[in-house]
């Protein structure tokens, strides 16, 4: 653990530096300085990409239940005025 | 002769998952960072099949093989709401503040990740498109809220504990 104060900085190996910019009540802005090989990225951005890549093998499998169950659910989400209603026919 | 019609290239886009689109270049959305896990693509299209509604297919252009599957956030949960963190503000150019409103602000999708013999979707990160300037972020809340809702054959969105 290193503790910090704003506008201080740490280096990681010699090429990456972590500075602390701004403290605020429950937030650090940091400042990043690296080489653009380095991927910087938030943690839970991590998670988001691996959704990504799952959703992105998708188009070649939809499930045929899985689009019969949304044209189903598009269809009872229709306002009442646009459906046929048996009283009406 | 002179006009003052603003002319706009059209293109075609070969998809081994939809076939060719051929689409006009006013049409496409960019995402300046590209979306997590694919932050190379910056240019997307989106394309409605009348056939597969309310489905909308968002097409990676300069990678024809990365195509996300999504569908309207409201189609999924129609009392869902939008939060924009600052820096979400700012990548679609809002002003800081600004209460973006789905349908007439901004296009809020949600993707569909493959489960088993179903699909899920995760609402804490969705993917919002300012449609004046149509550019687009995949909002990923520093905080997570994730949402998580699988599609039940013939029955609907459920939760997943």
């Amino acid at each position: 653990v290193i503790r910090r104060r704003q506008g201080q900085a740490i280096s990681i190996g010699g090429d990456i530096e972590i500075e602390v910019i701004e403290i605020s009540r429950n937030r650090v802005k940091l400042g990043i300085t690296a080489s653009r090989a380095i991927s910087v990225t938030r943690s839970e951005v991590i998670c988001a990409a691996n959704d990504n890549r799952k959703a992105a093998t998708l188009p070649a499998c939809i499930p045929t239940e899985t689009l019969d169950t949304l044209r189903m659910l598009e269809n009872s989400a229709r306002p009442l005025k646009n459906r046929r209603h048996s009283a009406d026919m | 002769m002179s006009t003052n019609s603003v002319t706009t290239a059209r293109e075609v886009l070969h998809s081994p998952w939809i076939g060719d689109i051929e689409f006009d270049s006013a049409c496409e959305l960019e995402f300046a960072v590209g979306l997590p896990g694919f932050e190379t693509c910056h240019r997307f299209l989106p394309v409605e099949i009348p056939a597969r509604r309310p489905l909308v297919y968002l097409h990676a252009i300069e990678a024809p093989d990365v195509c996300f599957v999504a569908l309207p956030v409201l189609a999924v949960d129609p009392h869902f709401r939008l939060s924009l963190s600052e820096e979400d503000e700012l990548a679609l150019g809002f002003d800081p503040g600004f209460q973006a409103e789905i349908g007439a602000d901004v296009l809020c999708l949600v993707f569909l990740i493959p489960w088993e013999n179903t699909v899920e979707v995760n609402l804490g990160s969705p993917v919002v498109i300012n449609l004046r300037n149509r550019r687009g972020i995949q909002c990923v809340p520093s905080t997570p809220v994730s949402k998580i809702l699988r599609l039940s054959a013939g029955i609907g969105w459920m939760p997943v504990c």
